[in-house]
């Protein structure tokens, strides 16, 4: 029950049997992993079968820098006994900053962390990749998108003009 | 801090996999919910796994700059084919004459469970509240609904 001053650590075990340690703190970003520490508060060690190590230690990379702007934003505040609105905003530009540095990824990491972000439940990096798959199909024609995720189009011409039919504002240029 | 030179490929992949098929059905419906409507509904082309993978998407947004003709058109058939519940419905307009279209589409909206209702016109004309609006039972958000009350 009782905390210990230093902080507790807990392994993070990746599908490749790669071993993690991480502060609860870092683990607890992610809502799977606090879920599972609150069920049972004297685990350690867990198992993520569902996860690469490649894909996890970005995931913890990505847990560690937000835990890291937050303890710095609070004691900021805990100093200076409010928080300063300018030193706040640019805290919060240079985490987006980092945060648009660290999308800088291929397609295939990209969807592997959308659905390690998924099932861990880290919500800032579920929206944070999600937004950026959505900006990977913004603006770009059907056949840029196949190309770009390797979607196999599997409909005949008569099918596709068909579904073209339906919507054909959808398929006009303009804006 | 400057972007990274990493990233091994996933090794499990190979590299013609349909990289979103193998994502459940709520991740493709949220990436396509950051979507202007028009490039959701164009994702229907992709292939047969995506003919209908926007009709389910729970927040319909209408903006942009189209005649009133083409939204009317848009909206009608985004209904018309949509399957489920749809939580929010917005429609950004210039203005729209058509209190018919308005009627038809809270009608039809009212039994999907609709929560989050916006209608926005940037031109402001007198016209009844569509009397559908009183069967959205679930509504919890009203906005800018520029429309005088007239009592029927």
């Amino acid at each position: 029950m009782a905390r210990s001053s230093t902080e507790n650590m807990i392994t993070l075990m990746s599908s490749d049997g790669e071993e993690f340690m991480v502060t609860e703190k870092v683990a607890r970003e992610c809502t799977t992993i606090r879920n599972m520490l609150e069920d049972d508060c004297v685990i350690t060690n867990i198992p993520l079968p569902n996860v690469t190590s490649d894909i996890l230690s970005m995931v913890i990379e990505y847990c560690m820098e937000h835990v890291a702007a937050a303890e710095k934003a609070a004691a900021e505040t805990a100093e200076k006994g409010s928080s300063s609105a300018p030193a706040a905003a640019k805290a919060n530009k240079d985490l987006e900053e980092w945060d648009k540095a660290f999308m800088n990824v291929d397609v295939y990491t990209l969807c592997d962390l959308i659905l390690a972000a998924n099932y861990l439940n880290v919500s800032g990096l579920l929206d944070l990749t999600i937004q950026t798959a959505a900006n990977l199909i913004k603006g770009k024609s059907p056949e840029q998108i196949r190309k770009t995720f390797h979607i196999q189009n599997d409909l005949s011409l008569e099918e596709e003009e068909k579904i073209r039919s339906q919507t054909p504002w959808a398929f006009e240029k303009s804006e | 801090m400057d972007g990274r030179q990493r990233r091994k490929k996933s090794s499990d992949f190979e590299l013609n996999t349909d990289l979103l098929s193998r994502m459940p059905r709520e991740i493709i419906e949220n990436i396509l919910i950051k979507l202007p409507i028009k490039e959701a509904v164009r994702t229907s082309v992709l292939s047969s796994k995506w003919k209908s993978s926007w009709a389910s998407i729970p927040d319909l947004v209408f903006t942009g700059k189209i005649s009133e003709s083409e939204l009317i058109r848009s909206v009608d058939s985004v209904l018309l084919l949509h399957q489920g519940s749809i939580l929010k419905f917005e429609l950004v307009s210039r203005q729209l004459a058509c209190d018919e279209a308005i009627n038809r589409w809270l009608l039809a909206l009212s039994k999907n469970g609709l929560k989050d209702l916006r209608l926005i016109f940037y031109i402001f004309k007198d016209c009844q509240v569509p009397s559908s609006l009183f069967s959205c039972h679930k509504l919890e958000r009203l906005e800018n609904f520029r429309l005088h009350h007239k009592c029927t």
